[in-house]
């Protein structure tokens, strides 16, 4: 069975913590609780300092406080990776710049690998 | 004997970490007029926890009763709800029939499974673990799910009421019911639930 991946699990490690919205709020320098609670619901996403803020408070990395958004961007990144590969693929070797093509290449392929 | 704890199967940076290893599922204990939840993801993750009121007057449970658990439902996403029907006392049956016929209407409006644990399961589950009351199987759920540990109110005397957050104690209790008798590649539920045992022993993917 396929299971639907959470936007979030900021609520999860807040109940888990036991912090309030409030303070959690003020923990970000927010003045009230509202941002929090819409970063919850993800109706609104933090801006990367509070992200990272995030990842303070509850020692967890942002792409695991966000799996879902993580897994959007990183799909989307890696098309446009494979989008890269491929035009670098269809450059002549007889190019200008063949030699810096060669390296990205090479690049691209161990970064798969790892 | 370090495995037998929540937090050596499920440290705390791990929440989340996987989660399409874990079945959302979301668990209420009912009554008259409130209700506990409880959300898993697998047998071992709590999610979130709580307690929402609802008034009950007549043909309105149900219209309250949505928007008090439309938030959950839509945060959450569970693939399944579990809901436990009592069948030890009659007391309010009414009520509580309208409130679990409300649930059961939400969670097919979304297309979400819907399971109910009864009052035998959940006592023959907890019985090897020595737990006759409502009391004793919240102290043990306590120390399973440490993060509930806080939650849990002191023992009552006989003459005072129940505190109200042993409805989310109850509402745990029914997931974890449920998921003892989950079949690994299944959603249905077993006869012999108690011999599963908790901690899990079963691996907690594809369940």
């Amino acid at each position: 069975m396929k299971h639907r991946m959470l936007g979030n699990y900021l609520r999860a490690h807040r109940r888990k913590s036991g912090l309030s919205l409030r303070e959690v709020a003020v923990l970000l320098g927010y003045t009230d609780e509202g941002q929090v609670s819409r970063h919850e619901r993800s109706e609104t996403m933090p801006p990367l300092s509070v992200a990272l803020a995030y990842e303070a408070i509850f020692r967890t990395p942002i792409s695991t406080l966000f799996p879902g958004t993580y897994l959007d961007v990183k799909e989307a990144t890696e098309r446009r990776l494979a989008e890269l590969e491929k035009s670098l693929h269809q450059r002549s070797a007889k190019d200008s710049g063949a030699g810096a093509v060669a390296h990205k290449l090479t690049w691209l392929k161990q970064r798969r690998e790892v | 004997m370090a495995e037998t704890t929540e937090r050596s199967l499920v440290p705390d940076k791990e929440l989340g970490a996987n989660p399409s290893q874990g079945l959302r599922v979301l668990a209420f204990e009912v009554r008259s007029e409130k209700i506990g939840f409880a959300v898993f993801e697998g047998p071992t993750r709590l999610l979130d926890w709580g307690v929402r009121h609802f008034a009950h007057r007549k043909n309105h449970s149900e219209v309250a009763l949505g928007k008090r658990i439309d938030t959950i439902l839509h945060l959450y996403q569970p693939s399944i709800i579990v809901a436990h029907q009592r069948s030890d006392y009659r007391s309010r049956a009414k009520q509580r029939g309208l409130v679990m016929a409300a649930i059961q209407k939400e969670a097919t409006g979304r297309s979400i499974s819907f399971r109910v644990v009864d009052t035998k399961a959940l006592r023959d589950f907890f019985l090897p673990y020595e737990c006759k009351t409502k009391y004793e199987i919240a102290s043990t759920l306590a120390e399973w799910f440490e993060s509930l540990t806080w939650k849990l109110p002191l023992k009552r005397m006989p003459w005072h009421s129940e505190h109200h957050n042993l409805v989310i104690f109850d509402a745990v209790a029914a997931g974890v019911v449920f998921f003892a008798g989950m079949e690994p590649g299944s959603h249905s539920m077993l006869n012999n639930s108690c011999d599963l045992g908790w901690p899990f022993r079963w691996p907690l993917t594809d369940v």
